[in-house]
């Protein structure tokens, strides 16, 4: 097995992690620090703390110490130019005196002097590099179980037992390759739990997550959990547990101790040395200082003397004075007495792993005796087992142990904070743990406080007086640890909702517009054209002037029926539905309780307990909601069946859309016998269709909704049956204009989330004398707007037409907005919905309109712009 | 130079005294410009400000620290334009460099109705004399090659609202340069000194009562994000307020390879990068009432979701944590700032939203020239308590919520 | 898929199948004073503690019903359905 390292072959034998392969080559330096780039060798060997962190394939900040080494993996160095031994910008621990606690906020003290020193700090931040490669799979995955038991060491191991024990189904998850905890490495800690470990592996009721990390635990005891590479095809899988009892096991981690040069390569945690001895078989130096004592040390010390590494004797916490090397580690000086070495050994503290028991709302307690914040108040659907509890632990070293502030002691090794700049700033009055986090910034690095907050605290606690207890934890927040945007997004996902007659489009050259999921034709490419003027032009002298076809499969379709349903309608919507007449339709507008307009469509009566909505498109859902919720607990006889996806509709408009439909249908589609408004069931080209005498284009026009799956047949019967009268299919853009020169308002386009009714010119939608409906104590009032504004029509001066949200200006200052605007074939000049202050919604008043930032003039009509009187319309 | 390598206290610790002129509740960005603003320019001095919590620890430690003044009505702009305007001069006149980093704002449009949006927007920004207009793909790819343009991405980028002087600023340096201002102005600032009631009468707020002791004031003001409805309640001022949770989320750092904000309002996110290199990716708000700090799952998938839309190539970018605030969101989308309707010495600075931290400066000085003097400075008038009664609403609702 | 609510209709579920309603309120009758209409239009109670509010179960049984949730835990103590008319809150 081999990778590659910075454009150099390193083998790899199996177990290997990447940090194991590369330590076993020789290679000692893996990163340079963040503020002063000093450079920084293996500390945790558990992925918890910076100083590992490379680029693995591309992804940057990869901890190369838990990556599995895999043959042909790429692995280059970050964050230090050229290379790890030889680093430019670690000339910058030169200048530290300089650069104490919050500098940049006491150096930069004008906007000019930072705007210039901005950017030179800017290029020297940040760590990995933006990987070039869009590619990633990701998957997402959904459980539920009685218990889920995070950690597979021995306590967790007999809790999944237990619990399953007792008739529960367990998921363990554990993030080691393998089953065993903490006794995988610490053999001296006691004997491997090989016999706990098959039992689980064989219990039907127990499922094993190994090699999978929890980096979060949310309300409801959801678990987030991330499996890496579930199989070949995956990069990561996000597992959503969801668990009705959740016991955290995931022992403790081990953090640091304080002393001047503690950062130094070759000065390392006790676990990290023993999972070098241990998992990996690499001895982790020649000659080791170990710091610590009791039971632990001398375990330690045992472990590194049967890998063959020379020692000396155990040197006390309190006894150490510094470390000593240039770079890397060469002595430790304690009680006045200096200790060649090449590696430093540290015992430091053993920190309860407890973030998922702090997430979901347990205390952190101090306990000096184990000298450990152990989890308290656990809520009742959690439990926790182990050393997580305290359980078995004593302290490393007194806390808070005496603290001399020191530039080089660093209490933060992801952002370089040293012991000076913590007590710099306590004495500045940043004596609170979250004032002093956010001012130094310990604790908010990529270890997320794992090797620095129990320092911190103990500095604060010192130089403030106060306990650990009283001085206490920062926050604990998911996730935790780190989990990828790319398992959080999942599969990237994109619904595309089509019409039933989406094939008869694109076989036409439809140019499709994107309207929420929905994909509609835009306008239709011909043979002689495929610019966007030239065909919508051609679709719309089409409906003007002989017939045009236009999907509206995409509006909501409702059907609202029983006893009450008219009383349901007349409460809701502002008009009157009780009264209308079987066989006829009324456009309809729903409004709040404010007043403001939400959503308008049509409404028919099929049959005396029987109506047929329609909705704009995007507000389908919202509005069965609507009626939904004022139906809810009324015990009204309603039932509200959402038939959209059940039906497919066109609209047939223009002067020869009666000679085409007549061709296809045995109904009178005369003017009296089919008047404007009216709605009918009957077969059209032998489907059965509900037929709408309706307009929204200006032209005498039938809405037509039949079976979805009928809805090929008729779109090509009908085109068929027009193609004497020289029929067009026309798409949104045409369907726009054409409304447009109509003043048919568009709700959410025309409109704003703070238009009544009467602002938009639809005063008569209103029925104030109705006894009771939504709306109506706000539109009770004066019809006048609070915004004293109104939605007029323009027709604008020139040939250039303005953009839809141009502004609309009086005096040269913003007095409104466009909202639509085209240029008009009828009226040879551009027009527009605009909103006017009402004092200039007057006929013939004049306003500015800012087209490319000049101002041109506009005449305001309040009629529309095609057929006034609606004479086309009910021909 | 002395400053960097002294070690002085920034603000300092003091009994609670029995009355004051004006008794702030809420120690975030609002409470301590309105403080500074009553010292500075009204020589109004003995000021309270009464912190249940740290120094910062509500919304103004919580918000993802973006300015800019692009709104969208002839209210808004001007109001915000002021902020951004005091936020440029901040560094010079605090002594304390709040690292404003004016790296330009851009809002993308996905489709044809989002473009008409920012096209309102900019049309308003420039002919109020903000620095802003719409660009086009060409431009945007220039200004950031990261963004992923291509007219095949599910989100097509159409157009974008530039808006050079827009950017991000680091709000915890705001909050501490304020506080160590107020306090050499002679402002008292009480940490951990919780607010838990008002003792009215005669229409006036006669005691606060704190969790340190009771104290009377000439005028009391809320300025609190989250509480506001439980604060002005104290006083008996209803509010029209809903509180819902806003998340954020922060990555590992990265080499600087983001230099502009990025705000997508059809996806819902917004995301920048520090000067140490993370991003900083928001939410919009969570889509129930709540009052819950607690982080969610979802939402945080939502935000990687999004920003891999705009950003492909980080999906194996690490999220380091995540947060929630609680905002108080009005009904038209826009702050209430002013004397309450009934209560004669009661004043409130609340009703915010998402966009507080942006305006804290500005409503900071204002709000104090009302307490001071008496009168409403003409750019608050529009933000009144009263407005809704009057049906007087604030048109930025339109921008936010006209997304279909 | 954060905090749960048990649907009358369909048992406890994730948040995220549900819309939220706001607050259940009384709708003032037609003819009730401007001060009963200005409440109702312009008040809320934003109760930082046990409210009753509706939701609606769009990814299940699609009906609306009502809850009592604490708003600064999350915790939901009940949900029930509505049988007869209780009170309103604009969307």
């Amino acid at each position: 097995m081999r990778f590659e390292f910075n454009g150099t072959p390193v083998e790899a034998r199996p177990g290997d992690t990447v940090a194991s392969a590369l330590y076993r080559a020789g290679q000692r330096v893996f990163s340079r620090s963040f503020k002063y780039h000093r450079p920084r060798g293996l500390l945790c060997g558990a992925g918890k703390c910076p100083n590992c962190l490379m680029q693995v394939d591309g992804v940057p900040n990869v901890r190369v110490c838990v990556t599995p080494a895999r043959d042909g993996l790429v692995v280059r160095h970050q964050h230090a130019y050229p290379s790890l031994d030889f680093d430019w910008l670690s000339l910058a621990q030169r200048f530290d005196a300089f650069l104490p606690v919050g500098w940049y906020y006491k150096t930069f003290r004008s906007h000019a002097l930072w705007r210039a020193a901005e950017p030179f700090i800017r290029r020297a931040a940040g760590l990995g590099v933006v990987p070039a490669d869009p590619a990633g799979e990701y998957e997402h995955a959904f459980r539920q179980a009685d218990v889920a038991v995070i950690g597979g060491g021995p306590s967790g191991l007999e809790a999944a037992l237990a619990h399953a024990g007792a008739g529960s189904e367990v998921v363990l998850v554990d993030d080691q390759p393998e089953l065993g905890g903490h006794r995988r490495y610490r053999k001296r800690a006691g004997p491997e739990p090989t016999d706990l470990i098959a039992r689980v592996r064989s219990h039907p009721a127990i499922s094993v997550l190994a090699g999978a990390y929890c980096f979060g635990l949310y309300e409801g005891n959801l678990l987030g959990v991330v499996q890496p590479a579930p199989h070949a095809r995956c990069r990561e899988r996000l597992l959503h547990l969801r668990a009705a009892h959740v016991v955290v096991a995931t022992g403790v981690y081990e953090a640091p101790l304080l002393f001047p040069n503690n950062d130094l390569v070759g000065v390392m945690l006790s676990t990290a040395a023993q999972r070098l001895i241990h998992l990996h078989g690499l001895p982790p130096g020649k000659r080791a200082a170990v710091i610590g004592r009791g039971v632990r040390a001398e375990e330690v010390l045992a472990d590194l003397r049967s890998a063959g590494v020379e020692t000396h004797l155990l040197i006390a916490p309190e006894e150490v004075e510094r470390a000593e090397g240039a770079a890397s580690v060469s002595a430790l000086r304690a009680r006045g007495e200096r200790f060649p070495c090449d590696v430093v050994v540290v015992c430091g503290h053993l920190v309860p792993d407890a973030g998922l028991l702090s997430q979901a709302g347990a205390r952190l307690d101090w306990n000096a005796q184990v000298g450990a914040f152990c989890p308290a108040g656990l809520p009742p659907t959690m439990s926790a087992a182990g050393e997580v509890t305290g359980a078995g632990l004593s302290a490393a070293a007194p806390l808070p142990a005496p603290v001399a502030p020191h530039k080089r002691a660093f209490v933060c090794v992801c952002t370089d904070a040293t012991t000076q700049d913590l007590c710099d700033a306590l004495g500045e009055g940043f004596d609170h743990m979250e004032t002093l986090k956010r001012y130094t910034t310990t604790t908010m690095g990529p270890c997320q406080g794992r090797m620095c907050q129990l320092n911190a605290i103990a500095v604060c606690a010192r130089q403030t007086g106060r306990g650990m207890q009283e001085t206490g934890v920062t926050t604990s927040r998911p996730p935790n640890p780190g989990v990828t945007l790319g398992a959080l997004a999942g599969p990237r996902h994109h619904p595309i909702r089509r019409t039933p007659l989406h094939h008869q489009h694109a076989d036409r050259g439809a140019v499709w517009l994107d309207m929420g999921e929905w994909k509609r034709p835009r306008y239709y490419r011909t043979a002689a054209s495929s610019d966007e003027t030239t065909c919508v032009r051609a679709e719309y002298a089409a409906v003007r002037q002989r017939v045009g076809l236009i999907d509206v499969s995409t509006l909501g379709k409702l059907e609202v029926r029983g006893r009450d349903a008219g009383r349901l309608l007349d409460k809701v919507y502002t008009h009157r539905f009780s009264d209308l007449a079987v066989g006829r339709a009324r456009y309809a507008t729903l409004c709040d309780d404010h007043g403001i307009l939400l959503d308008d469509g049509t409404i028919s009566r099929l049959a005396e307990d029987r109506y047929f909505l329609t909705t704009t498109t995007g507000n389908l859902d919202f509005v069965e909601q609507w009626l939904l919720w004022w139906l809810a607990g009324t015990g009204q006889h309603v039932h509200i069946a959402n038939v959209t996806g059940g039906l497919a509709a066109v609209n047939l408009a223009g002067p020869l859309a009666r000679d085409t439909l007549r061709k296809l249908t045995a109904l009178d589609l005369g003017s009296q016998a089919f008047s404007y408004m009216a709605c009918r069931q009957a077969e059209v080209a032998g489907i059965p269709a509900i037929l709408l005498r309706i307009g929204f284009v200006g032209e005498t026009g039938w809405e037509i909704h039949v079976p979805a799956e009928c809805g090929p047949d008729l779109w090509d019967a009908l085109l068929d049956a027009g193609r004497e009268f020289g029929i067009r299919p026309f798409g949104v853009e045409a369907q726009r204009l054409l409304r447009l020169e109509k003043k048919h308002v568009i709700i959410g386009v025309d409109t704003d989330a703070l238009t009544t009714p009467y602002e938009a010119g639809l005063n008569w939608v209103v029925r104030r004398e109705k006894e009771d409906f939504i709306g109506r104590h706000a539109l009770s009032g004066s019809p006048r707007s609070p915004r004293r504004e109104s939605l007029v029509g323009l027709v604008v001066e020139g040939e250039q037409t303005p953009e839809d949200g141009s502004a609309v200006m009086i005096n040269g200052r913003p007095a409104g907005r466009v909202t639509s605007a085209r240029f008009s074939p009828h009226v040879g000049a551009p027009i527009a919905l605009a909103w006017a202050p009402e004092a200039k919604a007057v006929e013939g008043a004049r306003v500015e309109v800012r087209i490319r930032g000049r101002a041109v003039t506009a005449r305001v009509t309040l009629e529309a712009f095609y057929d006034p009187e609606g004479a086309r319309l009910r021909a | 130079m002395d400053e960097l390598f002294q070690s002085r206290r920034m603000w300092r610790r003091h009994e609670l005294k029995p009355h004051y002129d004006v008794a702030i509740v809420g120690a975030g960005v609002h409470g301590l410009a309105t403080a500074y603003y009553l010292a500075k320019e009204h020589g109004v001095r003995k000021v309270a400000l009464l912190e249940k919590g740290y120094l910062g620890c509500g919304s103004s430690g919580r918000n993802t620290a973006i300015l800019r003044s692009n709104y969208r009505t002839v209210e808004g702009i001007p109001f915000y334009e002021l902020s951004l305007k005091l936020y440029e001069q901040m560094s010079a006149e605090l002594g304390w460099n709040v690292l404003f980093s004016q790296c330009g704002h851009l809002t993308l449009a996905h489709n044809d109705s989002g473009v008409a949006g920012l096209r309102v927007r900019a049309e308003n920004n420039q002919l109020l004399g903000v620095d802003s207009r719409i660009i086009y793909p060409a431009e945007i790819r220039r200004l950031v090659p990261a963004l992923d343009v291509s007219s095949g991405a599910h989100w097509p980028i159409l157009a974008a609202l530039y808006h050079p002087p827009g950017g991000i600023i680091r709000h915890d340096a705001v909050v501490w340069g304020y506080a160590r201002a107020c306090d050499a102005l002679g402002v008292e600032i009480h940490p951990f000194t919780e607010v838990t009631g008002m003792e009215t009468a005669r229409g006036r707020v006669e005691r606060v009562r704190t969790t340190r002791g009771d104290l009377a004031a000439g005028a009391v003001v809320n300025c609190t994000a989250g509480w506001a409805s439980t604060v002005s309640q104290m006083a008996g001022v209803p509010l029209p307020i809903v509180t819902h949770p806003l998340q954020a989320c922060v990555t590992e750092p990265l080499k600087p390879f983001l230099h502009h904000v990025i705000v997508s309002a059809t996806l819902h996110v917004y995301v920048n990068q520090t000067d140490k290199g993370e991003l900083v990716i928001g939410a919009e708000i969570d889509p129930y009432q709540s009052y819950s700090f607690r982080g969610t799952l979802p939402t945080l998938e939502q935000m990687a979701t999004y920003t891999l839309e705009l950003f492909p190539q980080l999906h194996g970018l690490r999220v380091l944590r995540q947060w929630a605030g609680v905002c108080d969101i009005t009904p038209d989308f826009a702050p209430i700032i002013g004397r309450a309707e009934d209560v004669v010495n009661f004043y409130m600075d609340v009703g915010w939203g998402t966009y507080g931290f942006k305006a804290a400066p500005g409503s900071g000085k204002l709000l104090a020239a009302l307490i001071a003097t008496g009168r409403a400075p003409e750019l608050l008038e529009p933000f009144a308590p009263g407005r809704f009664r009057q049906g007087r609403l604030v048109g930025e609702k339109a921008a936010a919520a006209v997304s279909h | 898929m954060s905090f749960l609510i048990p649907c009358p209709h369909c048992g406890p579920r994730s948040v995220y199948e549900f819309r939220f309603g706001g607050e259940a309120r009384k709708r003032p009758a037609p003819e009730a004073d401007a001060a009963a209409w200005a409440e109702y239009l312009h008040v809320r109670r934003n109760a930082a503690g046990v409210q009753t509010e509706w939701w609606f179960h769009r990814a299940g049984c699609r009906q609306w019903f009502q809850a009592e949730r604490h708003t600064v835990t999350n915790h939901v103590r009940r949900a029930f359905r509505v049988e007869e008319e209780t009170g309103r809150d604009a969307l």
